[in-house]
């Protein structure tokens, strides 16, 4: 079980839990016609760090006079949360067309997963006052996203926002993750 | 819980919303148990608000819109 805060501020802050947020997966034009394909994520978790997030908010959105764009950043890192139950059926992407691994619920496998022994996911539990199922953060899956369009749709889709030390943790394994090294 | 979002097992109908002949140990005359009768008005109800609740909170997994748009020179 983790704790999160609902109170919501106007910032993007690391840990937030959004909602129903739209990733453009690519733009093509073919004749005069574009084509706009986007994935809908019902939940994502912005992983970049904090104080990043708060030089760049005080950069865009602060006081006038600043002396450069120095600490202004391109995008906010985020990666999505999954149903649980989904990812044990290996579902959980069924709607993009993509057969996912099955993690056997009442097996190791499952027992790793949801006792974060397994590099790629981390399970989340919230408190009975969060609107989130059981969830899994996965890693592989990180995108970026725009921060002005984060921070326009955060003020209707905002969740909650993960406490410290749990977002820390999930900092470091999502590092950690990002840093492996594939053995022979 | 109203606005939790509801995870596989929660999707499916209750027991006694199965169909009348489910071979299943509860349903078998050992243990006298009535299959709930799909006609009855309160069954319906409950299984449609069961219905609503899904397609309100969605199933929860990601997915594809696809958009085209015309581009229009000046």
């Amino acid at each position: 079980m983790i704790k999160a805060n609902q109170t919501r501020i106007s910032r993007i802050c690391q840990g937030d839990i959004i909602k129903n947020i739209e990733y453009i997966e690519s733009v093509s034009e073919k004749n005069g016609i574009i084509q706009i394909y986007r994935i809908l994520f019902p939940h994502i978790i912005v992983l970049t760090q904090d104080c990043d997030l708060a030089q760049d908010y005080s950069v865009r959105w602060g006081k006038k006079g600043q002396k450069n764009e120095d600490k202004k950043i391109l995008s906010a890192l985020v990666a999505p949360l999954y149903n649980v139950e989904h990812i044990y059926e290996g579902t959980h992407l069924s709607e993009l067309g993509h057969t996912m691994q099955i993690i056997n619920k009442s097996k190791t496998p499952g027992r790793n997963l949801r006792n974060n022994e397994t590099p790629r996911y981390h399970y989340l539990e919230f408190t009975e006052n969060i609107p989130i199922v059981p969830s899994v953060i996965d890693f592989k899956h990180y995108f970026s996203l725009n921060l002005e369009y984060l921070k326009k749709i955060k003020r209707e889709n905002f969740v909650c926002k993960v406490s410290e030390i749990y977002r820390e943790d999930i900092s470091q394994r999502f590092a950690s993750y990002l840093a492996r090294i594939a053995l022979p | 819980m109203e606005n939790k979002e509801y995870c596989s097992d929660r999707y499916k109908p209750k027991l006694k919303y199965k169909s009348k002949g489910v071979d299943t140990p509860f349903f078998t005359s050992e243990y006298n148990i009535e299959p709930a009768n799909l006609e009855s008005p309160k069954v319906k109800t409950e299984h449609e608000e069961i219905i609503q609740e899904i397609e309100k909170y969605g199933t929860g997994k990601p997915k594809r819109i696809i958009t085209k748009a015309n581009i229009i020179h000046d």
